[in-house]
């Protein structure tokens, strides 16, 4: 029987096919929470056009929260590209469905930070004549993030997880070379523990990079605010 | 060209199909929910080492893929003579993990209450048995409430992993009808339509039964 | 539609093939494929003068990424069958795979028809051709339809199964490497036809594998190959 040592290379370089997998669709995960949590957020003052994609941004939400990832992924693997002649990567189909799944979570969660600062600093940018964007920019942005943040990381750590569906479509990640290490070698313990610690310790290490980001966050927000009451 | 007609002669399975997956998500969260709150004492013990155990339960539990753990209960267990079909492994597993998650939540729920609630409850000379039926829990639930559906949502959602073990539940049976129709487009939009709907009718009556529940506590206080 | 020429222009034949099925293919320890269908595929491909490009997916994806045009061809221990071939092309058959059942040595199963009982469980490879073989032979038999042959072996170790559907040519391998643990019971639930397939409408590229099928089989390369990955002399009845 082969042992279980030799195949330490080629499960390192799944690894990083993992993180790979995951760096991406957190990217995508949140650029689509932030852009559509800014857009989607109740406020006083807004712009007309906002109701508008309110309602879109609220169906997209409604509709990527209910569908497993898993689904999403087979359904654009082998379902879009069948159906439409429209060939899309195994990887991208993989990154195109956690985008989908966590980025409506992302959405809420950006929605409800935006939605958590305080009505007067709306009225107050309004009468300083800021536009809607320069006012989520300057006004909004900072205590968005410091109430959205820790609910932010938790989905990264979520899409980390997720990304071991792909082993479901035959992607050659972590999972899937876990499950090829473990037939060739019968060590099926051994092989499932390893992969557990290093989710495990990837995921901590994103919580780490969370609370950093946090605790940067807060202190700037704070300085923020005592130099706001100092003027 | 699409084609969804094809799906008819599916129409029982995919009815039994449904079943299983609302089967599997229920009894899943169900038992997580007894099983959460009878760790959350231990969560918020004293006792460093019963706090200690809960949180390393609760943290890996919350770190590791629930794919993984189904693979160990399905996989890994039997060699240590525990063997399950594959619908009792995916109740465990979705519950193994669920439970972590709602050991937090519950946690959560019982730290936003403020301590005045406590010293007024001191004052009232109440006693901890009404203090906490009455009182503690009822509020606690209403601020958890919302991240209790969420993870009842997840269970339904999760439960799609069963697929993977072979279970023949939703997911599962798409990817057999997928296979052997080979369309894969209509099978798998189908199935995620259903999810959505499934979905849409646990929020909707959570939201319902919660307005109730809450009702009914604040008109009994009053 | 791919073409001998516009894969020779792409300078790649991008080939589908499955993940964890050894010996017909598996991912080796250096992370690359390797197996019999493998050492075809490279056959295929010097033949043609150009490189592979293996695409690992799970049964029902040999089909699904030939439909979806991801892949030139798909190697990968895939029977022809009626329904697929209205969707795909196939090659002329190169090997003929019986259907057996593996049960564990000392499990007391003795013949297909102490499986035929709701009690006993058989695990199948999703979307692979057992799934209607094997209720056919023994319709009582509970099933388990796991993703990859692998999984069904290692539910069978576990005792989650009590029978795995493949081929001996899967089993004899394992039962070398592993004497006395396995056992395969007498008889056949049908013959699997493996083919190469193709993308629907491919006969000029489907001329030139049946071509070099027939090459690969008059020179004995196929016998080579046949004996260096399952580890006994290709049997008569595999000769298509």
């Amino acid at each position: 029987m082969t042992s279980v040592i030799d195949y330490t290379e080629l499960f390192l370089t799944a690894v990083v096919y993992t993180i790979a997998l995951s760096v991406m669709s957190i990217i995508g995960g949140t650029l689509v929470g932030v852009v559509f949590g800014f857009l989607s957020a109740r406020r006083l003052e807004a712009p007309h056009w906002f109701r508008a994609a309110r309602v879109f941004i609220d169906i997209y939400v409604r509709i990527f929260r209910s569908v497993p990832p898993l689904v999403l992924m087979f359904l654009l693997y082998f379902g879009v590209s069948a159906a439409m002649n429209l060939s899309i990567s195994m990887t991208a189909a993989v990154v195109l469905a956690l985008t989908l799944f966590v980025g409506a979570y992302q959405s809420e969660n950006i929605r409800a930070g935006v939605e958590s600062v305080p009505r007067g600093q709306a009225e107050a940018s309004a009468a300083l004549g800021l536009g809607i964007f320069s006012r989520m920019r300057y006004v909004e942005a900072r205590p968005t993030f410091a109430v959205a943040l820790p609910s932010m990381v938790g989905q990264w750590v979520v899409t980390i997880k997720d990304t071991s569906l792909a082993s479901g479509i035959g992607v050659v990640e972590a999972t899937t070379i876990a499950l090829t290490v473990r037939q060739a070698t019968g060590e099926t313990w051994l092989v499932f523990l390893v992969l557990g610690v290093t989710y495990f310790l990837i995921n901590r290490g994103v919580a780490l990079l969370g609370s950093v980001l946090e605790k940067r966050i807060s202190r700037s927000t704070s300085r923020a605010q005592s130099r706001a009451a100092l003027v | 060209m699409l084609d969804f007609s094809i799906l008819i002669p599916y129409f029982r399975d995919f009815v039994q199909a449904l079943g299983l997956t609302l089967a599997l998500s229920l009894s899943g969260f169900a038992i997580s929910s007894v099983l959460a709150a009878l760790l959350l004492p231990a969560r918020m013990s004293s006792v460093a080492i019963l706090r200690r155990l809960t949180w390393l339960y609760v943290e890996v539990l919350r770190n590791i893929p629930v794919l993984l753990v189904l693979y160990v209960v399905f996989f890994a267990l039997p060699q240590i003579g525990i063997k399950t079909e594959s619908w009792v492994a995916a109740i465990v597993a979705l519950s193994f993990n669920s439970t972590a998650y709602l050991v937090e939540i519950y946690r959560g729920g019982l730290n936003s209450i403020p301590q005045g609630r406590y010293e007024a409850a001191a004052a009232l000379n109440l006693n901890s048995f009404t203090l906490w039926t009455r009182i503690l829990l009822p509020e606690a639930l209403r601020t958890a409430y919302p991240a209790i559906g969420n993870q009842l949502v997840a269970c339904v959602l999760g439960s799609s992993l069963a697929v993977l073990i072979g279970a023949g539940e939703l997911t599962g049976l798409a990817y057999m009808v997928g296979a052997s129709t080979f369309r894969y487009f209509e099978t798998f939009l189908t199935v995620a339509i259903v999810y959505i709907v499934i979905v849409q009718v646990i929020n909707f009556c959570w939201g319902k039964l919660g307005a109730q529940i809450i009702a009914r506590n604040t008109s009994r206080r009053l | 539609m791919p073409t001998v020429e516009s894969i020779q222009d792409a300078g790649v034949l991008r080939v589908a093939t499955l993940t964890g099925d050894a010996p017909w293919v598996s991912v080796g320890a250096d992370g690359d494929q390797e197996g019999f269908d493998v050492d075809l595929a490279h056959a295929l491909a010097e033949k043609l003068g150009v490189e592979v490009e293996f695409t690992t997916v799970d049964g029902p994806g040999r089909v699904a990424s030939l439909q979806s045009k991801k892949v030139d061809l798909t190697i990968g221990e895939f029977s022809t069958t009626p329904e697929r071939d209205e969707v795909i092309d196939f090659s002329n058959d190169y090997i003929l795979n019986p259907g057996q059942y593996m049960v564990v040595a000392d499990s007391g199963i003795q013949t297909s028809e102490d499986l035929n009982d709701e009690s006993m469980v058989a695990c199948i490879q999703q979307g692979g051709t057992s799934t209607d073989l094997v209720p056919a032979d023994i319709p009582n038999v509970g099933t388990l339809f796991l993703p990859s042959t692998d999984d069904c072996l290692e539910a069978l170790k576990s005792g989650q199964a009590h029978a795995m559907t493949q081929n001996p040519f899967y089993y004899l391998p394992l039962m070398d490497k592993d004497p006395g643990a396995f056992k395969i019971l007498d008889g056949t639930f049908g013959t699997n036809h493996i083919a190469v397939g193709l993308q629907e409408g491919s006969t000029e590229l489907a001329a030139f594998v049946n071509d070099f099928l027939v090459e690969y089989q008059k020179a004995g390369k196929i016998d080579a190959t046949f004996e260096k990955w399952f580890g006994f002399e290709m049997p008569t009845e595999a000769r298509p």
